[in-house]
């Protein structure tokens, strides 16, 4: 349980010393993939929060995303996140972190942190008979 | 002990059984997906860990061991129109304890999820089919069903709500007496047996287990007779429904809190409870293909049917869990080490437990 603590105060300090990010947090719908070239064109649904990147609701623009980074699934019609900063030159977003939707609810493991955690104890029922009887 | 003799004997045929269908499972398994046309590429994950688990039955006393295990799995999504998909998924999971019982479980999970509200809403039907597996507590064995509902709902652009409601069916295959799964308070060693494969004759089940129970010392005091019974495998259902919500905080830290109430009902009365769980995690992602996961989670179990003759069995029992994983990425293959902990109440004879498993290992994606 020490180890959780020191990760936090960790966590905790490697933000607050970290520079002000540039990226902004954007929701996308998925409106083609090109896994080869690691490109997703997609259309924006809520502006950012920079300045510069009001009003770009409604937009279509391509995202890139660095090789080994593409979640795995990603159809035309999925509404993602994306944590990114607007390449001005190219025109592109950049992409650091991409979140998906999909496989929702309670059991599922959006931020990845149940995967393995989870399993050696498991969570009712779905993860093998930690606790018996039903859990 | 020519009794036990006897018992040693068929869990050894047992096992070979059981690596005879798991093999027959992998297969099936494969076949499956390398039917699926190759454009439409399936996800596949393989996976190796080795580490120690200071208590595998979660009693107490405890008896720990070293373990590895060795998992597959695979997933695949068909686009069926603009607005409906349907996710596949087959997994196979092998623990492979080093001084006591192995245990496996292989699944398989379907998802069919349709898109509302500008993409903006995810509801979708789910459903899995499961085996469990464990030599160490025959009692858990177990094959399972589900079917529920699950939603994704965007709140804002740093909130996700989820919501899940399931009904699971657990078909247990072993005659056992009450509250022999893992972390209820009967030890393995002494006394938690199950009268393993007699599911047709109980008479005999009964009649052989009945020394067995009387040598172990356990089941001395009020409500005895009950406790120590072998009772027929449980036919149990647990409806459980489930709140999260995922909030995005900054790129390199994603939150999770989530709470849970489930209800079991047990074909054995006494066996059935429940419980209301609440937890958070974090996934913090320190440098660059380093990610750091953390994740909590508080249990609050109640037997509400438990016979007012029965004293040994504690009614309200809490419990926690927490875990610590480290990952390091190249690639497609993730190297990770992880630290977990967990330590409750077992209801029988108000014992606890406590268990820290220490593990690392590989993962595959391709």
């Amino acid at each position: 349980m020490r180890a959780i603590l020191f990760f936090l105060i960790l966590a905790v300090a490697n933000i607050l010393i970290s520079p002000a990010s540039a990226e902004d947090l954007f929701v996308a719908r998925i409106l083609s993939v090109d896994k080869e070239a690691g490109i997703l064109s997609v259309e924006i649904m809520d502006d950012g929060d920079k300045p510069h990147m009001k009003n770009i609701a409604g937009k279509s623009i391509e995202v890139a995303i660095p090789a080994g980074r593409q979640p795995k699934s990603l159809l035309p019609g999925n509404v993602i996140r994306i944590w990114g900063e607007m390449n001005q030159k190219t025109g592109e977003l950049d992409a650091t972190h991409l979140h998906t939707l999909g496989h929702t609810g309670y059991g599922q493991d959006r931020t990845g942190v149940r995967r393995r955690i989870g399993r050696s104890r498991g969570q009712y029922g779905g993860r093998g008979g930690s606790k018996g009887r039903g859990k | 002990m020519e009794k036990i003799f006897v018992l040693r004997k068929r869990s050894r045929r047992g096992r070979h059984d059981r690596c005879f269908l798991s093999g027959i499972g992998a297969a099936a398994f494969f076949c499956f997906f390398l039917m699926v046309p190759p454009s439409e590429a399936v996800d596949l994950l393989a996976e190796l860990t080795a580490g120690y688990d200071s208590n595998p039955a979660l009693s107490d006393p405890s008896d720990g061991s070293g373990f590895s295990v060795y998992g597959l799995g695979a997933m695949h999504s068909f686009v069926l129109s603009k607005d409906l998909a349907l996710h596949l998924s087959a997994e196979g999971r092998y623990q492979d304890y080093w001084s006591v019982g192995d245990n496996y479980r292989v699944q398989a999970g379907t998802e069919l999820s349709y898109v509302l509200a500008d993409g903006r809403f995810l509801p979708s039907l789910i459903g899995e089919v499961a085996a469990y597996r464990d030599a160490l507590v025959e009692a858990d064995e177990r094959n399972e069903a589900m079917a529920g509902i699950a939603a994704g709902w965007i709140l804002t652009k740093r909130l996700t709500l989820g919501f899940e409601q399931t009904f699971r069916w657990l078909s247990y295959l072993n005659w056992a007496k009450p509250f022999s799964g893992k972390g209820q308070g009967r030890n393995v060693n002494n006394g938690g047996e199950s009268g393993k494969g007699e599911k047709g004759s109980s008479a005999a089940a009964r009649s052989q287990w009945a020394g067995a129970a009387t040598m172990s010392g356990q089941g001395k005091g009020k409500g005895n007779r009950e406790l120590n019974q072998l009772y027929p495998p449980r036919d149990n259902r647990l409806m459980v429904t489930g709140i999260d919500l995922d909030i995005f905080i900054l790129p390199s830290l994603t939150g999770r809190v989530y709470g849970a109430y489930g209800d079991l009902n047990s074909s054995l009365d006494m066996e059935s409870f429940r419980e209301i769980q609440a937890g958070g995690a974090l996934s913090w992602i320190p440098a660059e293909q380093w990610l750091v996961g953390i994740e909590a989670t508080w249990y609050r179990t109640q037997y509400y049917s438990v016979p007012e003759n029965i004293t040994r069995v504690r009614l309200i029992n809490y419990s926690w869990s927490a875990g610590l994983q480290v990952s390091r990425f190249w690639g497609d293959v993730e190297f990770f080490g992880q630290a977990g902990w967990k330590s409750g109440d077992a209801p029988l004879d108000y014992q606890s437990y406590t268990q820290t498993v220490i593990q690392c290992g590989l993962s595959y994606s391709f």
